[in-house]
């Protein structure tokens, strides 16, 4: 499918999965990117270098390396643009809390 | 495990029959699991003000050593009763118990032990020596991990001093409920936990009440539009944890099967009702085929089935509402001419009376 479809840009929040390819790491900066959510991702490559350069470009509050649903009280959790304000979780969590 | 007929409001430390009631099921074969109180804006205000009382008058000036201690509590009543919290979670909500059970309640625990360990050392968070709590918070939460997003929520503005009212979602009430008889089972004070159960009026009258400093939501993103708008132009703090639309980007380098069993996590754990669930896999073309032919092979040995089943690996969508979502837009995905591909079908029936209810996690 394209990222013209509906299914590839609303949140279905079910078992259901869009798939789409890439070409270069650039154009799939560009179509991660290509959402008004950013709350998540994950990069899937032998190569430390390149988590790192896809990790500086994707607008996702957590990025995942060569794992996905990781979940750790001492890790911040939260969204960029349109996948909410603030963060949960570990030291970030308690600001959120305190008159700071 | 003993689920009672009927829940009504905890407030104040004390459990008060609510005025509306209301019932949940168990999404896996629509029976009937308990009635809960909707709360009313008359209900809300009550439990915000013992909120207040409790804030002014005993938690805010305990020391954090104290509060600590409280929370140490609670986090090992939760492991002590952790096969209890999974089944009920399970059944109110529809996930697999092999997921509450060794994801869901095990984060739980983690999250009271790790927000209890900074109540006495907030002067070294980096916050300034004696950083002070807010209030009261009004928290809302989803139906996808409801004790999760309950600890998410609750630990850290405990830990830092606040007490809090928090609402569960409508259709997934119950381990919330018993949070409270493990809140009372804690000793915790009075008003420092309250838990108004209830639908989308009783989220509005809670964080739109003017005794309410700082407001918490997780769920949609059009829900957490209309929260911004409530909360706008007032002195409330507001935190939001909105949708998603994940992106899990495959790379020709990558190990192929690795990836492909984190494509299927990504997407199928807890039915895919996740706000950061890889929705969006972007696979690089010279290996798509290969990337393709693995998951179709991996998605055919997935098991879908009754959620207490402790070999399913899918279970119940939340709610008839949902599941009428999820095939809508997978209908509209394939008028507009995607290609759509799912494993033949090996649903095994969840309904009442079958022997796999009884089966144990």
């Amino acid at each position: 499918m394209t990222q013209a479809h509906r299914i590839a840009r609303e949140e279905i929040f079910g078992p259901v999965l869009s798939v789409l390819t890439f070409r270069t790491p650039a154009e799939a900066v560009d179509k991660a990117n290509n959402t008004p959510y950013g709350l998540s991702a994950g990069v899937w490559t032998d190569k430390g270098s390149r988590i790192l350069w896809m990790a500086d470009r994707l607008r996702a509050g957590v990025v995942w390396a060569n794992t996905f649903n990781k979940f750790d009280p001492t890790s911040p959790f939260g969204g960029f643009k349109e996948s909410g304000y603030g963060r949960e979780g570990g030291r970030h969590g308690l600001e959120a809390y305190l008159d700071v | 495990m003993d689920i009672k007929p009927s829940y009504g409001l905890f407030v104040n430390g004390e459990w008060v029959d609510g005025e509306v009631r209301n019932k949940t099921v168990n999404p896996a074969n629509e029976e009937v699991l308990a009635e809960v109180a909707w709360a009313t804006e008359s209900e809300v205000d009550s439990a915000v003000r013992a909120a207040r009382t409790a804030y002014e008058q005993v938690w805010s000036k305990m020391p954090g050593r104290d509060r600590a201690k409280y929370l140490f509590r609670i986090a090992r009543i939760i492991q002590e009763r952790a096969r209890e919290l999974a089944v009920l979670e399970s059944l109110d909500n529809g996930k697999p118990i092999r997921e509450s059970r060794d994801v869901d309640v095990p984060l739980v625990a983690a999250h009271f032990f790790y927000y209890a360990g900074w109540a006495d050392k907030l002067g070294y968070a980096g916050f300034g020596p004696d950083p002070r709590p807010i209030g009261v918070a009004g928290q809302v939460i989803p139906w996808n991990f409801p004790l999760l997003m309950l600890a998410w929520k609750i630990a850290p503005a405990l830990a830092a001093g606040n007490t809090v009212v928090l609402k569960p979602a409508e259709t997934t009430p119950l381990t919330a409920l018993v949070f409270a008889e493990i809140c009372q089972e804690a000793d915790l004070p009075p008003g420092v936990v309250n838990i108004v159960t209830g639908a989308g009026e009783t989220g509005h009258a809670l964080v739109s009440h003017p005794g309410v400093d700082k407001v918490a939501f997780t769920g949609s993103t059009e829900v957490g539009r209309a929260i911004a708008r409530a909360v706008a132009g007032t002195r409330k703090k507001v935190t939001l944890e909105l949708g998603g639309k994940a992106a899990n980007i495959v790379f020709e380098d990558a190990p192929i099967d690795q990836a492909v069993e984190g494509i299927v996590n990504g997407i199928f754990f807890n039915q895919g009702h996740v706000c950061c669930a890889g929705s969006r896999l972007l696979v690089q073309e010279s290996v798509y085929d290969e990337v393709l032919a693995a998951l179709k092979r991996r998605m055919a040995l997935l098991r879908v089935g009754d959620p207490l089943d402790k070999n399913t690996d899918i279970g119940a969508i939340n709610s008839a509402a949902q599941l009428e979502r999820i095939r809508t837009l997978s209908e509209i995905g394939s008028e507009e001419g995607a290609e759509r591909w799912s494993p033949r079908a090996s649903c095994r029936s969840a309904v009442s009376g079958s022997p796999r209810r009884s089966s144990r996690a």
